[in-house]
């Protein structure tokens, strides 16, 4: 049987909400070592990757190793029901069609008791090798969430270019264009409103910014963002998740179709 | 009780966990003492109204509809003598009575069991005659009746928890039977035990003549399970029971020792053991080896025999054929002992328990005709007043715990007859409404429509049903042995449907057409889905937009495919997209690995 006992239970509120407006139905996997998941959107554009590690639950049981198939929008319907400050507990049976949700206030005077019925979910997993990438751009990621939403306001693409002298966020639209710079800024007093920026080779790369958008659902679990970027490879965009974790979206670029129109000044 | 001495602790590893689909369509032979005394020792301290009956309608009906087994119910005649002999042992052994005041029951007169049990008996018997289930009584033992069944090929397995049954000749015993379970069968085949242990049945019968069983509660004393076994195993099986006879008249002369020993050995071996140098352990005298070396220790010639160790054993030929002497001397004392203690046991073996074993004929037919055994429609009427007057449920109630059995015997007979086409004269086949998961096993949930209603008295009809349904809803216990899930009331418009469980092949066998039409629903709402997911891909699209979006598939291999089949009919539809900003133009281009540039492959490993 599975049961995992979570103090904290509004990072798993958390989590659902920034993943499941990318992905419907997705296969969570219980080990000894933890609780994971791994899910592409329905266009196979952009991958989520979960790792909720046993040691950061306070009581973590899991005998043999399982999946449980759950649609993501009712794991949120289900998990909405609990505080932000309840102690979330999930069980399920060795074989069992359902999963059970146990919420505990603070002060133990109430406790809820949910039952959701999993589904069979045929997905495919995804190798994703170690890679080393060209550039890697911590900043706080409220500053992310920011920057997507204002291009978005202008066009539907947004050219990521990493030079030494920082990261420049572009998009074009019909109304026009924008531009918006990061430099390089570690003398603040408070470390997690730092930008860092660790360059081997420039890179320039494209995306779609209405997954972009998405991405930053997670911006609650962590105050910083780790982007992590190599030429002609899909981005990584991470969001720790306290000690226990980390949250991974996956996006694949875009190819410039035609190079001499939209190529990027640089 | 059945054979003593942990014996199906013997036969543990040679159990088979069976899935849902175990049972259907094979018959299945019940021992319906064995579900009378289990709800009464697991229910005593609850409030229950015969929980005999209770258990055996509910779990009838799950056999009969939700696992699709053809149950026949066996029920028990008069034990025998010795069977009743040993009883009143073991009760007198329990009370702590001497056994001296043991009562010796009348020759040719077999004591009943006791009045309260043989009435649950016969009220269970009649409760499963009235679901159309057969029932036969066994002359004797139930098991024995099971197992002839078995082994005669009228049934196709027995239920029952008596490991008697393999010593009176069945093939196939379930000694578990958990509805609640994903694998609900646990189930022993006597060809594993023949291939794992060696033994056929009559080894068995053996085995429980020497370490006991419900006839003979002791057994030869001194004699338990391993040694029995070990004996057992010698001998073939048209052996076996003669040599118990031979030894129990105490002809041990003529009994082949199990173990060969060489011919040759020499009557004055053991006076002839030659004497050993004590001080390296081999043949000679230590003062010899004192001077010179003997064969056995390989030294340079100047020093003299090294100092034997701990534990030496010599191994020239005279102690070697010492030592076997010795063992075959061990091994004849000890079969001694053995031979000793069957001869000492008085009238063993008795052939009534072995003539009980090897009979044939426990039931009430003849070799050359069939036991009958048909499974015909319940007789819903009978079956009303029956449960009314011991259970006190309702006919509503009654009514709706039988709809599935009904049902399930409506889909059967829709393949072979279309004489009827209505349920109690009321429900009739409406569709399909959606497959179910339960315990890992696809079902389909039949809807069943409510034929002929008038319009303007349905209200009161459907609101008193149910009303009624809830009252009695609230006076039956959680069964804790059992799991039913009676079918759904559902209101729609003014019509009432009934909602069950059915096998898919059952319907796919008596509604094609229906089924055709549902799975083509399915087909119709994937694709739906898939349309309405690519045309959120195709909104108005930016003429400034000329990129081409990458599949992430491309960059990262697929290393596991689950392939399990989708529950269909129960996906949510995915909510829109509304946070792109007026969408941007998707091109999926499937491009093959080898656009990617070398640099990429190396850097992602691939190579």
């Amino acid at each position: 049987m599975l049961e995992l006992r979570l103090v904290q239970g509004s990072l798993l509120k958390k989590v659902l909400e920034s993943i499941k407006e990318l992905v419907n139905d997705a296969n969570f996997d219980c080990s000894s070592t933890g609780f994971s998941l791994q899910a592409m959107d329905s266009s196979h554009v952009a991958l989520v990757a979960l790792l909720l590690r046993s040691e950061g639950f306070e009581h973590y049981r899991c005998d043999r190793n399982t999946s449980m198939g759950m649609n993501l929008n009712n794991m949120a319907k289900m998990l909405k029901c609990a505080g932000n400050d309840d102690i979330i507990t999930i069980k399920a049976d060795d074989g069992s069609d359902t999963v059970t949700f146990m919420f505990e206030s603070p002060t133990q005077d109430k406790i809820s008791d949910f039952e959701m019925k999993l589904m069979d979910i045929d997905s495919e997993h995804l190798g994703i090798p170690e890679a080393e990438y060209h550039a890697i751009v911590k900043m706080p990621s409220s500053e992310f969430a920011r920057i997507c939403k204002d291009l978005s306001s202008i066009g539907d693409t947004v050219v990521i270019s990493i030079t030494k002298e920082g990261v420049k966020f572009s998009t074009k639209g019909d109304i026009g264009t924008a531009n918006i710079v990061c430099r390089q800024n570690t003398s603040v007093d408070k470390p997690e409103e730092a930008t860092v920026i660790e360059m081997n080779e420039p890179v320039s790369l494209t995306f779609a910014l209405r997954y972009m958008n998405s991405f930053t659902k997670a911006t609650p679990l962590s105050n910083t963002v780790t982007i992590s970027l190599s030429n002609e490879l899909p981005v990584v965009v991470e969001y720790k998740i306290a000690e226990m974790g980390y949250v991974r979206f996956y996006l694949a670029p875009k190819i410039e179709e035609d190079e001499e129109d939209t190529k990027p000044q640089v | 009780m059945g054979v003593g001495g942990n014996f199906w602790d013997l036969l543990k590893p040679y159990a088979r966990k069976e899935g849902f689909d175990f049972l259907r369509n094979k018959r299945v032979a019940v021992d319906l003492s064995f579900w009378i005394v289990q709800p009464e020792n697991a229910i005593k301290a609850m409030h229950v109204r015969k929980p005999h009956l209770r258990l055996t309608f509910f779990r009838t009906i799950s056999l009969f509809c939700k696992f699709g087994a053809l149950p026949v119910f066996i029920v028990d005649g008069s034990p025998s003598l010795l069977k009743s002999r040993a009883r009143i042992a073991r009760y007198f052994r329990c009370s702590g009575i001497e056994l001296a005041n043991l009562p010796v029951p009348e020759e040719g007169v077999s004591a009943e069991r006791n009045r309260l049990f043989s009435s649950h008996v016969q009220e269970c018997a009649e409760l499963v005659e009235l679901l159309g289930m057969p029932v036969l009584k066994a002359k004797g033992e139930a098991e024995a009746l099971c197992a002839q069944l078995n082994s005669e090929g009228h049934v196709d397995a027995c239920i029952t928890a008596d490991s008697d049954a393999f010593l009176f000749g069945a093939k196939c015993i379930i000694k578990c039977f958990c509805p609640n379970s994903k694998e609900p069968f646990e189930c022993y085949n006597m060809s594993d035990i023949e291939a794992g242990l060696g033994l056929k049945r009559k080894h068995l019968i053996a085995i429980s003549l020497l370490v006991g069983d419900d006839h003979d509660i002791n057994g030869v004393r001194g004699i338990g399970l391993d040694t029995a076994l070990h004996f057992v195993k010698a001998f073939s099986e048209d052996d076996i029971l003669n040599r118990l006879h031979e030894i129990g008249k105490g002809n041990t002369s003529q009994i082949p020792i199990c173990i060969k020993v060489e011919d040759n050995v020499d009557g004055n071996s053991p006076n002839r053991k030659l004497s050993h140098c004590s001080f390296c352990g081999h043949p000679g005298s230590k003062k010899d080896h004192m001077k010179f070396p003997c064969e056995y220790c390989v030294t340079k010639d100047d020093e003299g025999c090294q100092r034997k160790p701990e534990d030496f054993k010599c191994d020239c030929f005279s102690c070697d054929m010492n030592r076997k002497h010795k063992e075959k001397k061990r091994l004849e004392n000890q079969h001694t002992i053995f031979f000793h203690k069957i001869a000492e046991e008085p009238n063993f073996p008795k052939d009534e328990i072995i003539d009980m074993y090897l009979c044939n004929d426990n039931g009430y037919f003849s070799a050359s005709d069939s036991p009958h055994i048909v499974w015909g429609n319940p007789n819903i009427e009978m079956l009303i007043n029956f449960l009314n007057f011991h259970q006190h449920w309702e006919p509503a109630y009654v009514r709706r715990m039988m709809f599935p059995m009904i049902s399930t015997i409506f889909l059967r007979d829709m393949t072979t007859t279309t004489v009827e086409t209505t349920l109690f004269g009321q429900y009739e086949f409406d569709s399909v409404e959606r497959v179910k998961m339960r315990y890992g096993y696809q079902f389909f949930v039949v809807k069943w429509k409510r034929a002929g209603v008038n319009i303007s008295c349905k209200v009161p009809l459907k609101e008193s049903s149910v009303q009624q349904d809830d009252a009695i809803e609230l006076d039956e216990m959680v069964d804790l042995l059992d799991d039913f899930d009676a079918p759904e009331i559902h209101g729609d418009d003014g019509c009432s449907f009934l909602l069950t469980d059915e096998n898919m092949d059952l319907v796919g066998a008596a509604f094609p057409a229906e089924v055709k039409r549902f799975w083509q629903e399915q087909e119709l709402k994937r694709i739906k889905n898939s349309t309405s997911r690519s045309q959120e891909n195709e909104k108005s699209p930016s003429p400034n937009s000329r990129s081409i979006q990458l599949n992430i598939t491309e960059f990262y291999p697929s290393t596991k495919v689950k392939h399990r089949q989708s529950k269909q009919g129960e996906e949510s539809s995915k909510n829109a997209d509304s946070q792109g900003n007026g969408g941007s133009k998707m091109k999926r281009k499937m491009s093959s690995p080898d656009k990617i540039p070398k640099s990429v492959r190396r850097r992602l490993l691939f190579d």
